[in-house]
């Protein structure tokens, strides 16, 4: 089947009417309300429309469509559930989190910045470097979608696509940071729905429509056909359970917002952005079913490839630029939200919290060193997706750091006996732990097998129990913890180490869970949590309150 | 009769996905409104 093409001046069109139109949306918010604080938080005190709009927007990326896609083509009709169901369940899970953090820390910027607070600079510096590890990645991914995106279905090239999609992103955040983000989010986010809804159903039909359920059923496997593939499980849903929730709590994005929106919509907004991602990305993801059913085989065997080559085999030039715009709108609204992340952390949790005197950092010099850092970052991304280097071992990385740090982050917010040094040994031995499994220099044969064994049941048991906690408390959460342990003990034990990548994940939880729990038994720390409120509070005090009155 | 259900398993997430915007249009649009009124910016 041919694939069909925009035009270029069709492309320039379209880039100038997306691009441009945020850029002017974001000249809305004027200079004379330039703010440090605002910068970074957007006040304090947004209204749940753009809340929710700007948590659904940075929650889906380009990356998490063409993966929905990809998990439907694999795994079969239940891939795309076990993509999105859980990545927007995540997203429920940790609004009682952000709750209790905004309670603590009303004025904060950053987790990190809380972390500081709570524990001193090298916590911080742990959870502050993989913010800023996984926000450049996050770039670079988008740019790399991008381009692709670009170079399959116009006639520009691949690193002209980069470049246009980092300069149009830098060009409406640089000035006004977060503000800019979220309020361009709200269009972003409009258009990236409204594709949805016209799109999928729309190459439904145009590919045959139900008859393509019963013609091509023969092309899927037993497990492909099933609610309740084993394969969909094991393979993309159980290690992304355990994946996402690490991502959800250690990604400044999300935290970024938490701080952002009025104290009253954080449920709200978490709850809408939950409907909002999964709909859009399992709905998605119903292509890579599709694709599955008509036997077609994706663009030189990536199949990355098969939404883009989807919408190029069946749209006509006007839905296919509807398309274009969605992920468009996708790669921008969490490009512009991982640059307001790399600059609030530039600003707070090295500048502000560590290089300044305390209570003495320059509001002026904030705002220019988080633009600088946009600026930066843009470069680095560019640099890299332009000369395609292998950004995997990295994005473990981050994965790893964030899954080791979530009990510690999520008990320091709770309990007041978790001390620096049982938050920093469990994090690095948890660390440790997670890359002897994942990259195999441990081999898990006999004891070590065994070993492994059951504490990924106790990492799938602490998963379970933060959950619970969330919602309905510390006893609560002990018991669906031992609970879902003993449930998944009979037969997680003598199979799990059979599965690294998962075994990985769970024993970066398991071993964090335990070492910080251990060693604030042992050497408690005693916090008082209402230090935090007084320790995180503005910078741009005058700017502030004069915005205020 | 399984097409029928497929077929509804395919198109039930876009559904979903109109009714989202539409909450996130119309509590924008109530905001934006106030804030109007109020002589303020949303944000």
């Amino acid at each position: 089947m041919d694939l069909q093409q925009l035009s270029l001046p069709l492309t320039i069109c379209l880039l100038v009417v997306f691009f441009g139109g945020t850029f002017v949306v974001s000249l809305q918010i004027g200079r004379k309300r330039e703010n440090a604080d605002s910068y970074m938080n957007a006040g304090s005190e947004v209204g749940f429309g753009i809340s929710a709009a700007s948590m659904t927007a940075t929650w889906i990326w380009a990356a998490s469509l063409y993966a929905s896609a990809t998990s439907g083509y694999t795994f079969g009709v239940s891939g795309p559930l076990h993509y999105g169901l859980w990545g927007a369940l995540m997203i429920l899970f940790i609004y009682p989190f952000g709750k209790r953090i905004r309670s603590l820390a009303p004025d904060a910027h950053s987790l990190a910045e809380i972390l500081h607070a709570r524990h001193g600079s090298s916590s911080q510096l742990i959870l502050a470097g993989s913010n800023i590890i996984g926000s450049i990645l996050s770039l670079v991914s988008n740019y790399i979608a991008g381009g692709v995106l670009i170079a399959m279905l116009t006639p520009l090239s691949f690193s002209t696509g980069i470049l246009v999609i980092a300069a149009g992103v830098l060009l409406y955040t640089l000035w006004s940071g977060l503000r800019a983000s979220i309020l361009t989010d709200f269009i972003q986010v409009c258009a990236m729905l409204l594709a949805v809804i016209i799109l999928v159903p729309t190459i439904f039909y145009l590919a045959g429509g139900p008859d393509v359920f019963r013609e091509g059923q023969s092309n899927l496997n037993p497990q492909q056909l099933s609610f309740f593939s084993s394969d969909a499980f094991f393979n993309q849903g159980a290690p992304y359970i355990a994946a996402v929730l690490a991502y959800a709590i250690g990604n400044q994005t999300i935290a970024q917002r938490l701080f952002a929106v009025r104290p009253d919509k954080i449920k709200a907004t978490f709850v809408t952005a939950t409907v909002g991602y999964g709909a859009t990305v399992i709905g998605i993801g119903m292509l890579g079913v599709l694709a599955l059913y008509l036997g077609i085989e994706p663009l030189d065997g990536d199949v990355n490839n098969l939404v883009p080559q989807l919408a190029a085999s069946y749209l006509g030039a006007g839905l296919l630029s509807l398309f274009f715009i969605l992920i468009i709108g996708a790669m921008a609204s969490t490009a512009d939200s991982d640059l307001s992340a790399l600059s609030s952390i530039v600003m707070t949790d090295i500048y502000g919290r560590n290089i300044a005197r305390p209570g003495k950092a320059n509001p002026r010099l904030m705002l220019l060193l988080g633009r600088l850092t946009m600026v930066a970052s843009t470069a680095l991304a560019v640099y890299i997706a332009s000369n395609r280097l292998n950004i995997l071992e990295l994005l473990v990385l981050v994965g790893a750091i964030w899954g080791a740090l979530v009990f510690p982050v999520i008990a320091s917010f709770y309990w007041r006996k978790v001390s620096n040094t049982a938050f920093s040994v469990a994090v690095l031995v948890a660390l440790a732990s997670f890359f002897a499994v994942r990259f195999e220099f441990v081999s898990l044969s006999g004891a070590t097998a065994l070993l492994a064994d059951v504490l990924s049941v106790i990492g799938a048991g602490v998963i379970a129990g933060l959950m619970a906690f969330g919602f309905w408390g510390a006893r609560a959460g002990v018991l669906t913890g031992v609970i879902a342990a003993a449930v998944i003990a009979p037969f997680g034990i003598g199979f799990l180490h059979t599965q690294p990548v998962l075994t990985a994940s769970l024993l970066a939880y398991a071993v964090s869970a335990v070492l910080c729990v251990g060693i604030s038994l042992l050497r408690p720390d005693n916090f008082d949590f209402s230090r935090l409120a007084r320790a995180t509070g503005r910078f741009d005090v005058a700017q502030t309150d004069a915005m205020r009155s | 009769m399984m097409s029928y259900w497929m077929t509804a398993y395919v198109l039930v997430w876009p559904a979903l996905v109109a009714v989202v915007l539409s909450v996130l249009v119309l509590s924008f649009y109530r905001e934006w409104r106030t804030a109007r009124k109020a002589g303020r910016s949303m944000i």
